[in-house]
């Protein structure tokens, strides 16, 4: 299932909070790894010039930061505004508009200090107190215009501005990941939106912000038509590095066909997203492509609510789940599905988030025999046309196929695991719905009805989201599998709060321990990020996988021309 | 005659209002009662709660009756007013009117150029019945009327690549404005590959039923009449056999035009072709149920407002009828 965003593939900084010491310890070293980038300004032997075309096969649905849904949008937002912090290649916290921060001892207050003498493009100074209005209109509207953001400001008390330089920020209780939210918020210039946050700041949202955009960030919207185009030049005011490219331009396909051809015929410079399938071609046209693994997982889910339909109240049983589990065949899965570009699938947590991951889960081998021992000692014994009888009834089960999974991939993972579980006597038979009748099928009734489904996560960098799915407060919003557990929850909770890096990383292994010992999904694969560009082009790193991201302003500030 | 034309039209015209108020009506139900809600989609950010998902019900108006939703929504609908998007939150007018602008100049020229070419080699074939140009003819036809839009697309797209742009409407890298002319040129050449797919799709079907209605006339009497006297074959057949074939045409013609309106999905999808085609597709799979009804509506009424000319068309063409 998919955030409104759809996030690229991630991995989250090792340490979301610490003391002070390791805080600075963090900035010191981030300063070092910018500094070695090479993305610094002031050119040397760089080359100069030249506008980036990119194509992308999604698009920007709105420019206005309370409405956007789409990854573009929000990458859009990384280079045409400020925010506090950024990552690095390394996926490290490294200054943005914050320079440096420190964090109270009782992890309440929060103080940035902020570069100085920024300007918005349009020539006005870009203060402070920008960024204080935004985080206190963020808060002030968090159950109404602005409730698509709700999740950064969560457990914020207030923001504001004692000077120029200086933005504290002061939370309600301790929060784990708070620079994982605040990477999150684009600040907007007070002078352009503050009109728009008047009264019930409803038009916030009817706001269309149109180009060309009043900027911050190192460049300006100055041309966008819907669907088909968004046209950035370098920002000549920007406080960071100043990009060495004159300008970048974003042009938006439907399908990835035609975004290959495009780029193969010179008509595009680089492509953010290359199907598996295009990796050879574009390899043998000597282009740059990169693979990288993906904070992204394909899963099975089975029904965990344990008040569901007596008539597969059997999905319950740990054996049955298990012995799903060691039938699906990760490798060949990856293998027919993937064509290679992916990993098999063990923990809700991907691998892709580095320290986040518990290294000590491992993809169950698959061996048909020994899930057929386990249903078997579970009691289900294989009836007169070759499938098992669960409590009275043929062990066949429908899947709900929503619109995210059909298709190309989701088809072929789901015959591989369907050929193999009919092999023990298990009958499963898709159900193709689009993505909104799908979630409704699976929380109808309470959960009592579905039996099975199949879908993805494109979780967030920083582990709280992917971990608030299955708690039971989640139930009719993000979680997809009936699952409900006090003690889950309480660790949940637990980690959110927790002030010691290692404390939280040792919760967070211990939740996925617990999802992957009770199954609720059944984790298939990791499917890796790749991006394409012309030999044209180089120094622009990956962040995160990808190089066109919302977690960073360093790619293009970096990319330049060869030679 | 004057008697039974007002008679005529006011019967057409009130049969064409009942018509657009049930499309109406469809329109409003058909997909709410789809499973899938567009709180769905729309709570679908980070710590979402059912809160939120209640507020955005209270927002949208979902929470009111349905009866009392089509009621506000006729009520708008009579003021001009299709209402708001769920997803963009601009006014659904706007938004189709900007989707329209982009389709309806790239399916015209595909649809006329189709039917320029369909009339054409209908006229040839029939005119040259049983001939290798016939057959040629009436074998392409069929051929292209029979592949299928997407993988013609596609085949189109990859034998011009590099010749002909991949996507889009015009270049797109152009920081500045264009001159006017050079604009247009872009437009054109960037319209080549969607219209010329469009045109090959569509062509076959007016071929053939041109040919069926022109043979049919050809064996009338006043044709063998026309050649006896010695009239030039090509007066014989553009002056007198083409008129009389027209009345299939028409109607043929006229349903094809009302969908103009409606874009041609597949091929706005593979040419990224930014139309209202698209805009549906994407409505659909979002729940946005204001631009499902204003595009579902703008559809049905040009349809029936075209099928309301043909019919207009019929009455001068053919006296019988009343």
């Amino acid at each position: 299932m998919r955030l409104r965003r759809n996030q690229p593939a991630t991995s989250p900084r090792a340490a979301s909070r610490g003391t002070r010491l390791a805080v600075a310890a963090v900035v010191t070293a981030a300063l070092a790894v910018t500094a070695c980038s090479g993305s610094s300004s002031g050119g040397g032997s760089v080359k100069q010039g030249g506008l980036f075309r990119l194509g992308s096969a999604s698009s920007i649905d709105s420019l206005n930061p309370f409405v956007a849904f789409q990854q573009d949008a929000y990458s859009t937002f990384e280079v045409i505004y400020p925010y506090l912090v950024q990552y690095n290649s390394k996926l490290q916290f490294i200054p943005d508009f914050a320079r440096s921060w420190q964090e109270s001892a009782d992890g309440r207050t929060w103080t940035f200090h902020l570069q100085p003498n920024a300007k918005w493009s349009d020539g006005k100074p870009l203060t402070a107190a920008d960024a204080a209005w935004t985080f206190s209109t963020l808060l002030k509207f968090q159950n109404g215009p602005t409730s698509n953001t709700a999740g950064d400001v969560a457990h914020m008390q207030s923001a504001s501005a004692p000077n120029a330089t200086t933005l504290v920020i002061t939370y309600k209780q301790p929060v784990a990941n708070v620079l994982s939210q605040l990477q999150q918020v684009p600040i907007l210039p007070e002078h352009i939106w503050a009109k728009y946050a008047a009264g019930n700041g409803k038009a916030l949202t009817t706001f269309t912000n149109p180009a060309p955009i009043v900027s911050g960030g190192p460049f300006i919207l100055v041309k966008y038509t819907p669907k088909q185009i968004a046209l950035f030049k370098r920002n000549p005011d920007f406080y960071g590095p100043k990009p060495h490219i004159d300008g970048l331009g974003l042009q938006f396909f439907q399908t990835y066909d035609a975004e290959i051809t495009a780029l193969k015929s010179g008509q595009l410079d680089g492509i953010e997203v290359v199907p598996p399938t295009s990796v050879a071609v574009l390899k043998n046209a000597h282009f740059d492509v990169r693979e990288s693994p993906g904070n992204y997982f394909d899963d099975f889910i089975i029904n965990s609510n344990p008040q569901q339909d007596a008539s597969h109240r059997e999905l319950m049983n740990p054996l049955l789940r298990q012995a799903f589990d060691v039938a699906v065949d990760r490798a060949a899965i990856i293998r027919t599905s993937l064509l290679g570009y992916g990993l098999a699938g063990s923990s809700i947590i991907p691998p892709a988030t580095g320290s986040w991951y518990d290294p000590a889960l491992k993809p169950p081998p698959f061996d048909l025999a020994k899930a057929g021992q386990l249903l078997d000692q579970a009691g289900f014994k294989m009836g007169p046309n070759g499938l098992r009888i669960a409590d009275g009834h043929p062990m066949s089960y429908t899947v709900i196929m929503p619109a995210d999974t059909s298709g190309g991939y989701g088809d072929r993972s789901f015959q591989i695991i369907q050929a193999d579980l009919r092999k023990i006597g298990v009958q499963l038979s898709p159900k193709n719905l689009d993505n909104s009748a799908a979630y409704d099928a699976i929380t109808a009734n309470h959960y009592r009805d579905f039996e099975i489904s199949m879908w993805d996560w494109q979780p967030l960098i920083d582990p709280d989201f992917m971990l608030s799915v299955l708690t039971c407060g989640s139930w009719n919003v993000w979680n997809d599998t009936g699952y409900c557990s006090k003690s889950y929850d309480k660790l949940y909770q637990a980690q959110g709060a927790a002030v010691s890096p290692a404390k939280r990383q040792q919760l967070v292994y211990q939740m996925q321990q617990m999802v992957a010992s009770q199954r609720p999904y059944l984790v298939l694969d990791y499917a890796d990020l790749i991006e394409a560009h012309s030999a044209s082009w180089t120094g622009l790193p990956l962040v995160g996988g990808t190089s066109w991201t919302e977690l960073s302003k360093l790619p293009f500030e970096s990319v330049h021309l060869a030679g | 005659m004057a008697v039974r034309s007002a008679d005529y039209v006011l019967k057409r015209g009130f049969f064409a209002l009942v018509t657009i108020f049930v499309a109406i009506t469809i329109n409003f139900f058909l997909f709410r009662v789809l499973p899938g809600s567009a709180v769905s989609d729309l709570s679908k950010v980070p710590h979402a709660s059912p809160k939120l998902r209640h507020a955005l019900t209270v927002e949208f108006g979902l929470d009111k009756p349905k009866w009392e939703q089509y009621l506000i929504y006729l009520k708008n609908l009579a003021h001009g007013n299709m209402g708001v998007s769920f997803v963009y939150q601009q006014p659904v007018t706007h938004l189709l009117f900007a989707d329209l602008k982009n389709t309806i100049p790239m399916v015209t020229v595909g649809t006329v150029a189709a039917i320029v070419v369909g009339v054409f080699t209908g006229v040839l074939s029939a005119w040259r019945r049983g001939s290798p140009p016939d057959h040629i003819s009436t074998n392409l036809a069929i051929f292209a009327y029979a592949f299928p839009t997407q993988w013609l697309g596609l085949m189109l797209l990859i034998i011009f690549a590099g010749i002909l742009p991949a996507g889009g409407m015009s270049n797109p890298f152009v920081f500045g404005t264009e001159p006017f002319w050079q604009h247009l040129g872009d437009i054109g050449v960037h319209m080549i590959l969607p219209a010329g797919t469009l045109m090959l799709t569509a062509y076959g079907s007016y071929t053939l039923v041109v040919r069926s209605a022109m043979l049919e006339t050809l064996g009338e009497d006043y044709v063998l009449t026309a050649r006896a006297k010695g009239l030039p074959p090509r007066r014989i057949v553009w002056r007198h056999a083409v008129r009389n074939a027209l009345l299939p045409m028409v109607t043929l013609i006229a349903l094809e035009l009302g969908f103009i309106v409606g874009g041609a999905l597949l091929i706005e999808v593979i040419f990224s072709w930014p139309g209202i085609g698209l805009a549906m597709y994407q409505a659909i799979g979002q729940r946005d149920y204001p631009m499902l009804q204003g595009g579902f509506l703008i559809l049905t009424v040009s349809v029936i407002v075209l099928n309301f000319a043909a019919d207009l068309v019929y009455f001068r063409l053919d006296p019988r009828i009343t």
